[in-house]
């Protein structure tokens, strides 16, 4: 028998109970390491899908603050610009509040260009056509069971009133936020307004002729407004996106450190189970230290077992983990939130990565304890 | 039943897997009870906002302040309403303009969105001075381009300092005064002249909201009676405190959500290694445990005393626990309010309630880790066990 046989079978059959509560533990807390760290991953990934060859201009005094329609002209004339659209947050409600899905008054043409919507189902040409009709993102239209034809009643926040719209067509796009969003004609949401809210957008997208060109874009469209009653602030869209995410920064620190602390109580487990095992070996490490293993032996014997340990909690635990997540954020994306949460091959090497380590380390004190103990009074020791 | 001390003594004996194991059980109550401390936090900051002798007046349906909206004459009108109390002759009435506005973080981590508050100077001497210390500085004067800011808000943005001064469309904001508000999400905003704000911002319409000082709690039903009635204006009239708190809903339950999932997860972990002590507890007493039946005592009888250790393991976790999160209660923290889209800070409240709350939670996980390891002790034939 090799030592590290021996580590295997300490770890494993000695105490079989034992050895299965821990692995269970040690599952359960990379499980919920990994979901933790795939959250945070989400939260960031909006950003990260966004363009960065579209550049969003809005009123610098803040995001709610709107910008007259002539503006959108005005973008248009800078170099670089090829094509410019501009929305508006409708932020309507679908029968009750809780039902919370992205709405957004567009220009119908150039909207499906700038943010490059695909239709899957309907027709693209009724939409333009129809002001009374909008686009559906096809999660979205799954979600609440829209289909073409439908009237979606929308009840107005920010516009107040009743809207309806008749789906005409559902779109999907690369960027997963596309697929729970619902757009609109920004020319009947205009119609509707009283006049000193008439002809105001919320923000206007310009798409870059070349991503690298960006920041000349940027720089040009904030100057041609300097001075004027409508100061700009214009940023790339990842940026952008990025913006909203700042102010929950708070919520994503609590996030992380949570995440550290699920690693120190699964130190602990393990800590206590390697601890355990020893004490309880006591007599039988005075044995091998008597036949002459040294020291170190008894250090590397521990050192293994404890990681060993930690590998097969983080291996069941990231296996178990594919299935919940990939449910989990089906769910979550129902509610239209955190889109794109998925298993992912780097987080989940990074938790097995993670629980080999502390593992290691959790049966550093043990380990080194057993190897530093009197051998005559280690085989004295009855337990 | 079996004496408890001897259960300390043996908890005593094995102390290092008990530091440990407790240890454990008290992270994950720490995380349990941080969690409800932000939730009760966010509830308490903007319940306190409010006071429950006001009430606000509001455009039907509207979610928030920010998409509220009151002509000049509806502010006029229901200012007069008989369940106003007067002062003076004046109606006791502050019609207020709530705006974003985007302010640059002082430690450069981005723009932020901060909450300006145009107010007139009679809403404020009549209804906000009881609830607004101006604690350094002065309140701005009428008609200028003067500002105070809420302490939370002070040295967080670019120029919001006493002395410096904003820019911020297309005007020089200079800052005259700091106020507090008892620790309310009114801290976290900015104050202007609500004529001056309304110009700069082209909203010359009309306020966002009207909050009155009631002559009685007991009129609010009236208020709210005639002010639904009246079709020119299309207002609702709500509690001050009520609004506030409805408004912290959707941020709290996301938190105590999220928390609760998580806090879940950690239980099941530091359960497992309530049961491992445990186990290990039976593994290494089979002696003493034979000798405690063949003294007559019964199966039950050592079920119940496993149990109580394990229970004892708990409490001191949850002690540990909660003792580490009181000291969270002086922590605060700056987040978006989801009611609104500004950065509000929360301070973080310990109560009795999250001391109940979370120290039941660890019993729950010393009952179950500790079920299992007592029941295997308790079905222990005696004759097996005596032979250890």
């Amino acid at each position: 028998m090799t030592l590290t046989t021996l580590a295997l079978r300490n770890a494993l059959f000695r105490n079989s109970t034992r050895s299965g509560l821990t692995i269970l533990g040690t599952m359960v807390a990379a499980l919920s390491f990994v979901m933790l760290r795939t959250i945070l991953g989400a939260w960031y990934a909006n950003s990260e899908q966004s363009s960065s060859d579209r550049v969003v201009t809005r009123n610098a005094i803040s995001i709610t603050q709107p910008l007259p329609l002539s503006a959108v002209h005005r973008v248009e004339q800078v170099p670089g610009v090829t094509r410019v659209t501009w929305s508006n947050w409708f932020g309507g409600i679908y029968k009750d509040p809780k039902n919370f899905f992205a709405q957004f008054a567009v220009d119908p043409v150039s909207a499906i260009d700038v943010f490059e919507l695909h239709i899957v189902e309907g027709s693209k040409e009724e939409f333009i056509a129809d002001r009374n009709s909008c686009l559906m993102g096809k999660k979205l239209a799954e979600k609440y069971g829209f289909k073409i034809g439908d009237t979606v009643p929308l009840q107005g926040d920010i516009y107040p009133g009743d809207w309806r719209f008749k789906v005409a067509a559902l779109v999907d796009a690369e960027d997963a936020s596309v697929a729970n969003t619902m757009w609109f004609h920004w020319a009947r949401l205009n119609e509707g307004l009283s006049d000193s809210r008439k002809d105001q957008v919320g923000v206007i997208t310009s798409k870059v002729a070349h991503a690298d060109e960006s920041p000349r874009v940027i720089k040009a469209i904030d100057e041609l407004f300097a001075n004027s009653d409508n100061e700009t602030h214009t940023e790339t869209e990842k940026a952008f996106r990025l913006s909203f995410l700042s102010g929950s920064s708070a919520i994503l620190s609590a996030l992380q450190a949570v995440s550290l602390v699920i690693l120190i109580i699964m130190a602990l487990i393990l800590g206590n189970t390697l601890a355990m095992g020893l004490r309880e070996r006591t007599a039988e490490l005075g044995a091998m230290r008597a036949i002459g293993f040294l020291p170190k032996h008894i250090l590397l014997l521990t050192l293994a077992e404890g990681s060993l340990l930690g590998l097969l909690g983080g291996l069941f635990g990231i296996a178990l983990s594919n299935p919940i997540l990939n449910a989990f954020g089906k769910t979550v994306e129902g509610f239209g939130f955190l889109s794109g949460m998925r298993f992912s091959l780097p987080t989940g090497l990074m938790t097995v990565g993670a629980t080999l380590a502390i593992g290691a380390l959790a049966s550093a004190f043990p380990a080194w304890s057993a190897s530093k103990m009197e051998v005559v009074a280690a085989l004295r020791r009855q337990e | 039943m079996i004496p408890l001390s001897y259960n300390f003594r043996s908890i005593f004996r094995r102390r290092v897997t008990a530091i440990a194991t407790s240890m454990g059980l008290g992270l994950v109550v720490f995380v349990f009870a941080a969690v409800m401390m932000v939730a009760n936090g966010v509830q308490k900051t903007l319940k306190s906002t409010g006071s429950p002798g006001n009430a606000i007046l509001l455009r039907k349906g509207s979610t928030s302040e920010l998409t509220s909206f009151i002509s000049r004459d509806g502010a006029k009108t229901f200012a007069a309403d008989p369940s106003v109390a007067q002062s003076g002759g004046k109606a006791m009435a502050s019609p207020e303009l709530y705006v974003i506005q985007q302010l640059e973080r002082i430690d450069n981590s981005g723009p932020a969105n901060v909450g300006f508050r145009g107010f007139t100077q009679d809403g404020y001497e009549l209804v906000r001075k009881p609830t607004i210390h101006i604690i350094e500085g002065r309140l701005p004067a009428a008609g200028t381009s003067e500002l105070m800011i809420g302490k939370a808000a002070r040295g967080r943005y670019a120029g919001a300092e006493l002395g410096e001064s904003l820019k911020k469309a297309r005007r020089e904001w200079k800052v005259v005064g700091v106020f507090e508000s008892g620790g309310s999400s009114a801290e976290s905003e900015i104050w202007a002249d609500a004529d001056q704000l309304a110009q700069a911002m082209n909203r010359t319409s009309g306020y966002s909201s009207m909050t009155v000082r009631l002559r009685d709690p007991s009129d609010l039903g009236q208020l709210k009676t005639v002010v639904d009635a009246d079709p020119r204006f299309n207002l609702e009239a709500k509690r001050e405190d009520v609004y506030y708190e409805e408004n912290s809903g959707q941020l709290a339950g996301f938190i105590k959500g999220l928390g609760i999932f998580i806090a879940i997860f950690f239980a099941f972990g530091a359960t497992l290694g309530a049961m491992i002590t445990m186990y290990g507890q039976v593994a290494s007493r089979l002696r003493e445990i034979g000798t405690l039946r063949a003294l007559g005592f019964q199966r039950r009888t050592v079920l119940l005393s496993f149990l109580i250790e394990s229970l004892i393991l708990s409490v001191l976790g949850a002690a540990a626990g909660c003792a580490l999160a009181s000291f969270l209660g002086k922590v605060s923290f700056t987040t978006v309010n989801f009611g609104n889209f500004t950065e509000t800070k929360f301070q973080l409240a310990f109560s009795p309630n999250v001391a109940i709350g979370s120290s039941l939670f660890a019993v729950g996980m010393g009952l179950f880790g500790g079920l299992l390891p007592a029941i295997r002790a308790a079905r222990l034939p005696i004759v097996e066990a005596s032979k250890g």
